[in-house]
């Protein structure tokens, strides 16, 4: 039908304008049935030399879709008044020129003038710009620049001073969704399961329910949610890169590859659907062949931090440097709040032995999430590289408190004080995280290691010999341990 | 007749001394300016063959007679340099590495006027910027030379981190003008790779080292 209101809308533009149909309305007609037809480049050619007011937000819109920011922006500047949307526009055109504080600046006028524009309010917390959901979606109407012709009806309401049930409904979505931005997880958790029933069952709130609990590191619960919000919206796959990077963190193969071929089947032009593939074969360790699936996930969204963050990990994994540098660096520009880009940034200067610049990698992406305790022990290793062992051991201890789970910090902070001659503290660590059932055997050879410099070699063999046990692909690095063990002292050796 | 052949064996003995002595060269520094063994050094728990790691630069070869030749395992293939003197080999590391030792083989039996007698080795950072750290006098060499590299502090050689080292022969034997080397290697320390974490097993563990 698309093609029939085409050629009737062409049809009328020919005829000449008569005072009900005027040029303006044809036009309008016209770029409608285009932008139906998918076709913004027509758009553009039309009402290049036709701009007026009216159909100007239409003229941007479609120069933005066919990346001609500069000329939207132009187009847009020439009328003095601006409507909501034209102002979110001009929020995006300059979110692209990686003009952040104008993007903010646009956004927030956005919203005050729509106090329904939700996705003006997403874009200012991914921004890290964090007004108060009230004053946002209800505004505060002693100085409300209510200015504009489309404003619509929820204007003439804020003058009531009344907020509605929308409003009110976007507030409680608006507070956790910010939480989650300033990665307030277990604030943002909780916000989100005290979400209305039928809203917290949604595909939406069930999606950030496991975005929270991917943040926590909790991924059984993450994979439990995700799975869930896909069964309840089967269309949905805006959060299912997550979803995948939970799966591959909990090294589900089978899940993964049954997400991988629903999404192919659907989804095959969308960029999410090419994250995912790129989790699957990263996971079966083919790194050449994940980096060809992020890329093509660029490729369909040039703009999509995530891939360009996971592809910067593949190739940092293959140890090419540069590659990795420039994805992670334009995923930094993109996304100046994408933190797991620094995170690799400053991983990839680590291995590159330059420890202050990984430091400075590292502290960034702290002040983005101050709360994730890997970022902090890595923080805390790259201090102890650069031989600042106070600050390391504030990192790590900070680190334990941040989340308890997390066994590295106790396990490097072991190590830390062992170092430092602080055998019984380090024993304390090491074996309290021994005692959690751990089965990991570089722990039992560090606590091995100790006692061995103690001058206990019966005690550092059991535990050697546990480590061997529990991983008998690393016979070498042991039976060096032990033969070392055996040279320093006259113990025998029983095997 | 009797003393002869005490004096043989007392010598035989000395060369087996030095032929053999390399195993107790685990340790670094090294206390003594260049050994002599039958075979090459290899690489060990301390030091490890970093001859790959470098771009090799001679400075004049015969067709034929090469840096492959030079490189390659085999000690009856070498090179023949095709130029005035002083020859040199000038080895690049894109990456500053700890150098422990240089390697060369030499056989004067084969090779005759063609083999060094008067060597020196620099390093440096630059080639603007060299340091003479060896500078010998063979004769009648045969078999594998290895000389230590590194800042000499009390006698002992400590490896330095370099970027560039040269060999450069001075004159052969018997005043030879052009000379022949079989055989070359460089060993460097076996440095600790820098990780934050050992790649653990178990992936409650190991899921932690990775933020996707």
């Amino acid at each position: 039908m698309t093609s029939n209101a085409t050629f009737l809308a062409e049809r009328l533009n020919s005829e000449p304008s008569a005072s009900q149909i005027t040029k303006e309305l044809k036009l309008k007609l016209l770029s409608k049935c285009y932008i139906q037809e998918n076709s913004p480049q027509k758009v553009v050619l039309l009402l290049r030399s036709n701009l007026s007011e009216d159909n100007v937000y239409m003229y941007a819109l479609c120069c933005f879709q066919t990346s001609k920011l500069d000329e939207a922006e132009r187009a847009i500047l020439k009328f003095p008044v601006l409507s909501a949307e034209t102002n979110f526009l001009l929020g995006q055109i300059c979110e692209k020129q990686c003009r952040m504080p104008e993007a903010i600046n646009f956004y927030s006028k956005a919203l005050s003038l729509n106090r329904t524009l939700w996705v003006a309010y997403e874009k200012l917390c991914k921004l890290g710009s964090f007004i108060d959901p009230r004053q946002a979606f209800v505004g505060n109407t002693s100085h409300n620049p209510l200015i504009g012709s489309n404003i619509g009806n929820w204007g003439i309401q804020n003058n009531k001073q009344k907020p509605d049930e929308i409003s009110e409904m976007m507030i409680t979505l608006g507070k956790p969704i910010q939480l989650l931005s300033q990665y307030s997880i277990d604030e943002a958790l909780t916000a989100f399961k005290n979400l209305p029933e039928p809203q917290r069952n949604s595909g939406w709130a069930l999606c950030q329910i496991g975005r929270c609990y991917f943040e926590k590191y909790d991924f059984p619960n993450a994979v439990e949610y995700f799975a869930k919000a896909f069964q309840v919206e089967p269309q949905r796959i805006e959060d299912l890169d997550f979803y995948s990077s939970s799966l591959w963190y909990e090294k589900k193969n089978s899940e993964l590859c049954y997400v991988l071929h629903n999404c192919l089947k659907n989804f095959y032009y969308s960029p999410q659907t090419w994250v995912i593939a790129g989790n699957f074969f990263s996971l079966q360790k083919e790194r050449e062949t994940a980096i060809k699936c992020f890329t093509r996930a660029i490729q369909l969204n040039p703009f999509y931090t995530y891939a360009y963050a996971l592809c910067g990990h593949e190739y940092l994994a293959n140890e090419d440097f540069e590659q990795a540098r420039s994805h992670y660096e334009s995923a930094h520009n993109i996304d100046p709040r994408q933190y797991t880009a620094l995170w690799g940034l400053g991983s990839m200067y680590f291995k590159q032995e330059k420890f202050t610049q990984s430091l400075q990698c590292y502290k960034a992406a702290r002040t983005i999430n101050p709360n994730s305790s890997i970022l902090l022990t890595y923080l805390g290793v790259n201090y102890k590289s650069l031989n600042n062992l106070s600050e390391a051991i504030n990192c790590f201890e900070s680190a334990i408190k941040l989340d308890k789970k997390n066994p590295l910090p106790r396990f490097q902070l072991g190590i830390l004080l062992s170092q430092m001659n602080r055998d019984s503290d380090a024993l304390r660590y090491l074996e309290g995280l021994c005692q959690e059932n751990s089965k990991e055997s570089h722990l039992y050879i560090q606590i091995g290691k100790i006692y061995a410099k103690l001058g206990h070699p019966e005690k550092a063999l059991k535990f050697y010999n546990d480590a061997q046990e529990l991983n008998p692909k690393n016979q070498n690095e042991i039976k060096n341990l032990i033969e070392q063990l055996h040279g320093n002292s006259s113990f025998p050796i029983i095997p | 007749m009797n003393m002869d052949f005490m004096a043989s064996l007392s010598s035989s003995f000395q060369e087996l001394g030095d032929i053999f002595s390399h195993s107790d060269m685990e340790g670094f520094p090294i206390d003594r300016q260049y050994t002599k063994t039958r075979f090459p050094l290899t690489s060990n728990s301390q030091r490890r063959d970093i001859s790959n790691l470098g771009i090799w630069t001679l400075s004049s070869a015969k067709l034929g007679f090469g840096i492959q030749q030079l490189r390659e395992d085999s000690l009856s293939t070498y090179w023949q340099s095709d130029g005035s003197q002083p020859h040199t080999v000038t080895v690049y590391f894109p990456r500053k590495v700890y150098v422990s030792e240089f390697c060369i083989y030499l056989d004067f039996k084969s090779d005759e006027s063609y083999t060094p007698s008067k060597m020196s080795i620099l390093i440096g950072n630059a080639m603007t910027d060299m340091r003479e750290v060896q500078n010998v006098e063979l004769e009648e060499p045969t078999g594998w030379y290895n000389f230590a590299l590194g800042k000499l502090i009390n006698g002992t050689y400590n490896p330095v981190k370099t970027h560039y080292i040269q060999l450069v022969i001075l004159q052969n034997q018997h005043n030879g003008r052009d000379t022949h080397i079989r055989n070359m290697k460089i060993l460097g320390l076996r440095e600790e790779p820098v990780i934050a974490f050992p790649v653990f097993i178990e992936n409650s563990y190991s899921k932690y080292t990775m933020l996707r």
